[in-house]
Formats: structure tokens, sequence, C-alpha cells
């Protein structure tokens, strides 16, 4: 599993339903996950070391974990086939 | 008509004179010229003679099978060695694969944080903490409460994951929205270990 810290961020950003503006500002690297009014996680983004180089594995899996994702999850998350709300519907199945 | 028949009769002297012509000619052939026929003679006898060749009086049939044999072998020689060259390229493929895993395994220890690093917030018991270390980045992990932090060293994560301890901490407790089971059981967690200090 090899991303790059770009791909990553650019992913959590846009795909998963944090409160509004919490990314906005830059200065917040941790948001509540919420669905449904509910808090479900909490993610962090990594700090990035240039957005062209890969993430360190231990960070993707942390990442991935706070996601609630597995592993085969968290690719198609990050790769672009898992949209939002297909992975709003992952979460409520969690909730 | 008298005419046509002296004319279609040759004279005697004339037959003689031609078979004494040729016969001069027989003499001045070359050796070689004899040979050939003599040759041609020897092949006339031999192709009278010819029968066509009882194969199974021979050995050729035997051969014959062996030889048929080959091709087959040779398609279980030629299979088994592309099956083996495919077995080679995959095992390569995942000695590659390991040997990278090698390389980029992190070293992973365990390690306690005593206190918070904040005046505000103090631990009531120790926690302990996974560091993940490699050559580029180094993370530090509670998984009990799904948070991580991560810095060039180890103290420098170790220092970062005590803010997002203190961040979760007042995010759940200051949070007015509903919490589900995971973020529920952080906060039962941390307020066993962390304490706000008066003032």
């Amino acid at each position: 599993m090899r991303f790059k810290y770009s791909e990553v961020i650019g992913s959590v950003q846009s795909k998963t339903p944090v409160p509004e503006g919490y990314w906005r500002s830059g200065k917040e690297r941790s948001a509540p996950i919420v669905i449904e009014g509910v808090q479900i996680s909490r993610v962090t983004l990594p700090k990035a070391k240039g957005g062209g180089r890969d993430i360190f594995e231990g960070t993707l899996n942390s990442i991935r974990k706070q996601l609630l994702l597995c592993r085969d999850q968290f690719i198609d998350f990050v790769n672009c086939p898992m949209t939002t709300t297909d992975y709003i519907e992952k979460m409520k199945a969690k909730l | 008509m008298v005419q046509d028949k002296e004319e279609a009769t040759f004279p005697r002297e004339s037959i003689e004179a031609f078979l004494k012509n040729v016969q001069e000619d027989a003499e001045l052939m070359s050796t070689q010229e004899r040979e050939r026929l003599a040759g041609s003679d020897i092949f006339r006898e031999l192709l009278g003679a010819y029968e066509p060749l009882d194969e199974s009086r021979f050995r050729i049939i035997d051969i014959q099978r062996s030889v048929a044999r080959v091709p087959r072998l040779d398609r279980v020689i030629l299979e088994s060695v592309a099956k083996l060259r495919g077995e080679v390229s995959e095992l390569r493929g995942k000695v590659d694969e390991l040997s990278e895993l090698a390389q980029n395994t992190a070293k992973i220890y365990n390690a306690t944080i005593h206190e918070l690093g904040d005046i505000q917030y103090e631990l009531t018991m120790p926690i302990q903490v996974v560091i993940e270390e490699d050559e580029k980045e180094t993370i530090a992990r509670i998984p009990e409460l799904n948070l991580y932090a991560s810095a060039d060293t180890d103290s420098e994560a170790i220092n970062e994951l005590k803010k997002e301890v203190i961040d979760l901490y007042k995010e759940l407790e200051g949070s007015d929205r509903k919490l589900g089971p995971l973020p529920q059981s952080w906060l039962q967690t941390l307020r066993k270990l962390v304490v706000k200090k008066n003032g």
C-alpha cells in the first residue's frame, strides 16, 4: 500500500463527512467524522513532508484505522472508486 | 510404280556401308561413353528386379516409434520448463516483495507517557504508547484511543501525541453532538486517565 501525502490528504478532506469549515482554516489537522449528527470517529491529517512523497506505512495504517476502513476499503477510498456517499453508507453500518 | 519400289528398297551396298560406318563409330566411342552405357544396363537390370521394401522385416518401425515419441517428450519437457519458469518468476516477485518489506519494516517498540506536558491537564496513570520508527519518520500511537502523531524522532512524536490526547479530551468533553460507540469509549477512557487541574 503506497500513497502520496497529497493523495491521502486530498481524499480525507474531500470524502470524510466532517463539520463544515473544519479543514477550511488550514489550522485544524484533526476533525470529528460525523454521520447523521453522530460522531463515529476522528481523523488526523498527516503533516505533509512534500505532497509528492510517499506516506510512511505506519501513518497510512493509523489514518486507515481512524477512518474505520479495512485495507482494501482504504485503497478504494484513496484511489477514488469509493465516493463520499459510499463511505457514509459503510459508516452508517457501524452506528 | 516401279520407280516407287526402287526408291523404297535400299540397295544392299548402302546397308553394308551404313553398318560399317556404325561399327567404325562404335570403335571411335570414348571409354567414358561405354561405361555410361554399361551403367545404364545395370540400372535397367536392377529396375527389373525391384520389389517393394517390407518394413516389418526390419527394425524401421521400432525406430519410427522411438522417433515419434521424441516430439511428445519435448512438449512435456517444454511444458515443465514453462511451468517452472512461471514459478521461479512468482518466487522472485515474492522475494523482491519481502526484501522491500524488510527494508521498509519499521522498528516497533513501546514507550510510556507519564505526563501530558500541559499545566492544565495531568494523567492519573501512565499511558502505554506504541512507537513505529523507520528511516524517514516516527509515529507514536495510542491504539485504545485511535490516536497517532508523526514526527522525525520518537520524542517529538510522543510530544505531538500528548497534544492529540488533550485535543481529543477537550473535543469530546465539550461536544454537544451525539457520540457513537467508539468516541463514547474514548471519552470513558479519557475521563479515567486525564484530570483537568483547577485554576
